[in-house]
């Protein structure tokens, strides 16, 4: 019971540290107008809400009505617009509307009029709640199936990795879209250990709402159509009576978005999803290799994530594993479904498209550490990556002038411990106790230096380094 | 199918249907109803939280139009105290194009009082000239200068 209550504290208070990095800063950085999609999802569920018809701002062909319009929000027009008005159209049918509907209701309810109230101060108050959400889920799902160390794990890396704490106050439906994978996750895990149909609608239920923030939610569907494959390991009769008993239920809540489309205009909806199809290819054919070496906020603001780029050396070290555990496998499937969707509806590299990716990555790297403290395996690759992120987390703190004067000790220490950490591999020398140490001592001051990181990042740091 | 998930399923798609008819029902009534006024309203109206400026040299939009071609409107604001503000305006996003209406659009964007250039008494230009008719059409590429002291004519 004690370890219970400690391990609760423990989880608590890392959810309320994801939440205290994210919150920090939050209407200032990113910086407001950089991707105006945050304003116009929050237009859309303000009309909404208002009219009844959504208004938003949309660069595809096929819109009905549509005009060009200074709308001065958050003063963008004077720090980061280019001087080109912005495109209104309504009926805005770009995509399903739930997610304006949170940011644009919570903007109504907290005072918003009109389109210039609605400044990143109150729209992005629901979002940095839901990236926090994301955060307890990837905990949550680590905890039921790896245990406390890897719930823990992946809590201080998904709630602390600096591009992702940024990423997350950014309203963009891929971050809606994320806890409802992560909930399926966890729903279809449990599904799978007490065959309880309930956990199978919610599943169901959760995986049509994702459709319902963007379409490439559709990202649950494949998932649950690979995990049931993988379960069943064959295509049998169970299979598809729990396939089709999902599709029953997740399938009407998707086409809700073909009755709101229709209910305003059907034909400028075909026309929309027809131009949505027909957009320009710019991620092009080596979108893969870009997806791990460049991360990306919007479409031209690179800030590369070490802590993301190692990660996909672990995923590819995961997925070249025989897993004999189902739930071992969950995390490469939901990967392996965002990649379909990430290939298939890709446009223009917009940061945000990559988003998804970043949870599950971390739950496998998540787990790769903790076996390695709690089982001694996958300790080179786990000394590696905290080597690699150690050393970049160091140079973002601090210039390379100054780190001369520690240079000597860097050199030293570091070629000194790869130096016994092979010799004692040679040897077969038990270290256990010492390698667990070092690795504690290794990932504390990892969150640590993320954490610093984290809180020098104000609205001058950003001009100064990062824009 | 277990009887357990046909009775769930029979339930799910009665509900179903009924939100789904209520949905499409109000939507299609709304869109019915929608006007330009509703929208004008919520496009066109000034924040109540953005801060009012009594100085209109504070505040430019940056950047200029990439997508207009030449149907713009250069917009320049000059103070004695040497700051100046200069913006270029998209004319097809201005529905009056008349000297008046190119300036209440900008003050709308910036957030300042545009009679406030008649009580403060401003020196307005229109491609040169003064403005002596504030209902003067403005024509594409041209260059509004506002002076808050009387400039020195160039020789």
């Amino acid at each position: 019971m004690i370890k219970k209550i400690f391990q609760f504290i423990v989880l608590f208070s890392i959810i309320l540290l994801s939440f205290s990095v994210r919150k920090k800063n939050y209407s200032e950085i990113p910086i407001p107008g950089q991707s105006v999609d945050e304003y116009s999802y929050s237009w859309v569920g303000l009309s909404l809400l208002k009219t009844g018809v959504p208004v938003g701002i949309s660069g595809l062909q096929g819109n009905k009505f549509s005009y060009p319009k200074y709308v001065n929000v958050d003063r963008f027009f004077q720090t980061t617009a280019t001087g080109d008005p912005l495109t209104i159209n309504y009926p805005w049918l770009d995509h399903p509307p739930l997610l304006g509907i949170i940011t644009g209701a919570y903007a109504h309810f907290a005072g918003a009029q009109v389109f210039e109230d609605t400044t990143a101060l109150f729209i992005r108050r629901p979002i940095i709640v839901i990236g926090t959400i994301s955060v307890a889920l990837a905990m949550l799902f680590a905890y039921l199936n790896y245990g406390f160390i890897s719930s823990v794990l992946v809590g201080l890396i998904y709630g602390t990795t600096p591009l992702v704490v940024i990423s997350s106050r950014m309203i963009q439906a891929e971050n809606a879209v994320i806890p409802c994978l992560l909930s399926c996750l966890i729903c279809l895990s449990l599904y799978f250990k007490t065959k309880k149909d309930y956990w199978l609608i919610i599943t169901s239920i959760i995986a049509g709402l994702a459709t319902l923030f963007k379409l490439s939610g559709f990202v649950c569907h494949l998932f649950v159509l690979f995990s049931l494959l993988a379960y069943y390991k064959k295509i049998n009769k169970h299979f598809w009576q729990d396939f089709c008993y999902f599709l029953i239920i997740s399938l009407p809540l998707t086409f809700l978005f073909v009755i709101y489309g229709a209910a305003y205009d059907i034909q400028t909806f075909k026309n929309i999803v027809l131009s949505n199809y027909n957009r320009f290819y710019g991620i092009g054919p080596s979108l893969i290799l870009d997806l791990i070496r460049n991360q990306r906020l919007t479409q031209h603001k690179f800030l590369p994530e070490v802590w993301i780029i190692l990660s996909w050396i672990t995923f590819f070290v995961w997925t070249f594993k025989k897993h004999k555990k189902i739930v071992d496998q969950l995390p490469i499937f939901a990967l392996g479904s965002y990649l379909i969707v990430y290939v298939f509806f890709g446009s223009q590299p917009y940061g945000w498209y990559a988003f998804p990716f970043w949870p599950f990555l971390f739950i496998i790297l998540a787990r790769i550490i903790s076996l390695s403290f709690t089982k001694n395996k996958y300790f080179f690759i786990s000394f590696f990556i905290s080597l690699c992120i150690f050393g970049e987390n160091v140079s973002r703190l601090v210039a390379l002038d100054h780190f001369q004067k520690y240079a000597t000790f860097w050199r030293l220490g570091t070629s000194i411990f790869i130096f016994l950490l092979i010799t004692s591999e040679i040897l077969k020398i038990k270290t256990k106790y010492i390698r667990r140490i070092i690795l504690f001592l290794f990932w504390l001051i990892l969150f640590y230096t993320n954490y610093l990181y984290l809180s020098r990042i104000n609205i001058d740091f950003w001009w100064q380094n990062i824009s | 199918m277990t009887p357990n998930r046909k009775k769930f399923l029979f339930s799910y798609i009665f509900v179903y249907f009924v939100v789904a008819s209520c949905l499409y029902f109000v939507l299609h009534r709304s869109y019915k109803n929608f006007s330009k006024d509703k929208l004008n309203y919520l496009t066109n109206t000034v924040s109540k939280y953005r801060d009012k400026t009594d100085n209109p040299c504070q505040y430019a939009i940056r950047g200029d139009p990439k997508e207009v071609g030449n149907n713009y409107v250069k917009i320049n604001f000059w103070c004695s105290n040497g700051t100046a503000a200069r913006s270029t305006l998209a004319l097809n996003a201005i529905d009056d194009i008349s000297f008046q209406g190119v300036i209440n659009e900008y003050a709308r964007i910036i957030n300042f009082d545009p009679k406030m250039l008649v009580t403060k008494n401003w020196f307005c230009f229109v491609a040169d000239r003064v403005v002596t008719d504030t209902a003067q059409m403005i024509s594409a590429a041209d260059t509004i200068d506002c002076y808050d002291k009387k400039p020195i004519p160039k020789k």
